[in-house]
Formats: structure tokens, sequence, C-alpha cells
């Protein structure tokens, strides 16, 4: 006699229900596992999916042979130009940067090296955290930077570099060493420059034209003045600005 | 009872199609992009920002619409909750793998962090979280 027909009829009910229990915590389990796997499967194609599309589209690139543009200075461009184009910018401004890779080529290779436009760049150091006068206001060590960079005739070489190189706030991306090196990579003097920076040779320079800017009603950084008539850099970039110097070429109110 | 807590979902979905709304909207009003107003004007103008060319705030209010219908429906009819579930995990870990990519992107390529961004990346890991939940979640009810 086995004990499944001495059992009583209670325990075969409860057996019952234990492997239906069971059967159904299986097909869960199974139906848990394909959910699982088919999720996670279509989710990571979706995913990259996603990631390849997103892969921002090569930037417009754009080599621009300063040498080759009549310059004055911090001015880019033929000082006959009807439109005069300034751009207040501070080195460490992460939009300024994004302007200045992104945006200030294009204008350089339709408009100023066409003759129409002349760009003038100014120093507007506000973003430093040390004192202004201070060896470690990486702000205004840049700027400084620029103006020794401009005594040996490649002020605009080294603007363009240290757009590239931005890499956060008054983290030591323009340390006084870093600004030597970029110096070096442009085939400036290094001596020179270095002299020129340590001394401190244009802080006068550029805390001046700061504080006279700050006359002027700037406050943020970059602001663009076309013709006089300041202009914000929007999220439309390069498009409204185009559309601003067209309208100032043809005399027309500037587009906002 | 077919999911331990069925409006969790739901309820996340409609948190992130606020957020992701108000960043569409953020997207189109073609601000002044300046420093010193924060860090979302820049998170937002930059190349990540849109996927050919449909801002990535769009393609969040359509996941999280996504989610959100398919929530509601799996709360109507449990008879299709294997399918709607699998669709739904799906959604939810393809939005968290991307949401961690955009949150990568912030931090390490444009070094800026938008905040409103963060909180739909939040938003989004929860509503992964809620999901995996349901997955997990012993569901024995027909024979008790």
């Amino acid at each position: 006699m086995t004990s499944q027909k001495q059992s009583h009829p209670a325990d075969r009910a409860k057996r019952r229900a234990e492997r239906k229990h069971e059967a159904i915590a299986a097909k869960q389990r199974r139906n848990r596992q394909r959910i699982i796997l088919i999720g996670t499967v279509g989710a990571v194609v979706i995913a990259s999916v996603l990631l390849l599309l997103n892969r921002p589209e090569d930037k417009p690139d754009i080599t621009i042979d300063y040498a080759n543009i009549p310059q004055n200075g911090t001015v880019l461009g033929d000082p006959n130009a009807t439109v005069h184009v300034i751009e207040y910018a501070d080195y460490q401004c992460p939009v300024c940067a994004q302007f200045g890779t992104e945006v200030a080529p294009q204008l350089i290779r339709d408009y100023v090296e066409t003759g129409k436009v002349t760009y003038e760049f100014r120093a507007f150091p506000f973003l430093g955290d040390a004192a202004l006068d201070s060896p470690d206001n990486e702000s205004v060590q840049a700027a400084e930077a620029a103006f020794c960079a401009k005594d040996q005739g490649k002020f605009w070489e080294f603007n363009h570099l240290l757009a590239e190189r931005h890499d956060g706030e008054n983290k030591g991306t323009f340390s006084n060493d870093a600004l030597v090196g970029f110096a070096d990579e442009l085939g400036l003097d290094q001596e020179a420059f270095s002299t020129c920076l340590d001394s401190g040779a244009h802080q006068q320079e550029v805390l001046d034209a700061y504080t006279a800017y700050q006359g002027e009603g700037i406050n943020s950084t970059p602001t663009l003045v076309i013709n006089g008539e300041q202009v914000s850099y929007t999220t439309q970039g390069y498009d409204l600005l185009r559309r601003q110097i067209d309208a100032a070429l043809a005399g027309e109110p500037l587009p906002r | 009872m077919s999911a331990p807590r069925p409006w969790i979902t739901p309820i996340l979905a409609v948190a992130g199609l606020l957020v992701a709304g108000y960043l569409t909207l953020v997207h189109y009003q073609h601000g002044a992009l300046v420093c010193g107003l924060g860090d979302c004007a820049l998170v937002q103008s930059s190349s990540y920002a849109e996927l050919m060319g449909l801002p990535v705030a769009i393609l969040g209010m359509g996941m999280y619409a996504t989610i959100l219908v398919l929530s509601i429906l799996r709360n109507q009819a449990p008879e299709r909750d294997d399918l709607l579930t699998t669709i739904l995990f799906m959604g939810a870990l393809a939005g968290l793998i991307y949401a961690l990519y955009l949150t990568y992107v912030e931090i390490w390529v444009i070094d800026a962090i938008c905040q409103w961004c963060v909180i739909s990346a939040l938003i989004t890991t929860a509503i992964f979280v809620s999901e995996a939940i349901h997955v997990w979640a012993p569901q024995i009810q027909e024979n008790e």
C-alpha cells in the first residue's frame, strides 16, 4: 500500500493545489524571464539607435588662415568694411567658447574674409574667482596672455586656441603654465611671452578696458554689438547672427 | 491585484511629461545664451540637444506619453499584462540607458549641468525601478 492511497482527500486536494501553484509559478518564472530577455534586448537596440542618431554632427571644419586677413590688434578684417561686429567675452565662459569655436569661424569665413565686416574681440574677464590683479585669476590671465600673443602678431590664433581649449571654469585650464604651453604650441617666442605674462605687462590695459566696458553697460558674455547696437547670442546661433549682419549690410533694422 | 502598486508608473510618467514639456518650451524659446544665467541654456543649445532636428526634450515627451498610456492600459486590461509589461520594461530601460548617456554628456562633454534634465533622468530611473519591481514581484493570485 502506498501512502498515496492512504492519504486523506483533503491532503490530495492540498497537493493538487500545490502542484497547480507550482505550475503557475513556473509559468510566471518563464514569463518573467521572457519579459526581461525581450525587454533588455529591445531596450539595448532602441538605446543604440538613439545614441547613434545623437552623435553630434561634425562641426563645420573651418580653418582660418588669420595671417592672410588684415588685422589691427584685436580688430580683424578690412578697415573699410561697413559693418563692425564687437564680441565681449570671457575666455572662461562656456558659451563664449562655443561661440568662438562654432560661430566665429563661420562669421570670419563668410563676412570678414570677404571684406564686408570687421570683427573685434573685447575681453570682459568677470568669471575668475581670484582677485582681478591675482596671477590666479584665470579670466584676467587668459586675456593678458592673448595680449602678449598680440605683441607677437598672433592674437587671433591665440584667441582661437583659448576657445578650443576651454574646459570648465577656475580649475587651472588657463593657469600660467598652460598659457605658456599654448604660446609654445603656436610657435611664439616663449621667453618673451613668459616675461610679458609674468610681469603683468598688459594687466592695467586689460583691467582698465574691463572697467570701461562695465561702464558701457556690459554685464554678461558673450555680448555682441553690431554697428553700435547690442544684440544677444541666442540658441539660434549663427542663423540669427547671419540675418542680423545681412540686415546691417543692407542698412535695415536688425532682426531679433 | 495585478500589480503591487499600479499607479506609480503612470504618476511618474505624468511628472516626466511636465518636465519634458517645460524643457521643450525652453528649447523653442530661443532665449539669450549668456554666461551668468546658469548652464541650462548651454546644455539646451548644444548639438546633443537635438536628434535629427527634433529636440531631445520632445523625444522625452513622447516616451513619457507612451509609458503613461500603456501603464494605464495595463491597469485596465490585466489580461494583456505580459505584452504591455514587456513593452513598458523595454521602454523604461531604453529611457534609462539614454538618460544615463545624456547625463554623461552633460558632465563630461558639455561640462554643464541642466537641473531639469537631471530631474527628468531621475524620473526615468524611478520609472525603470517601478517597472522592474512589477516584473520581479510575484503575482500568484489565480488559485488563491
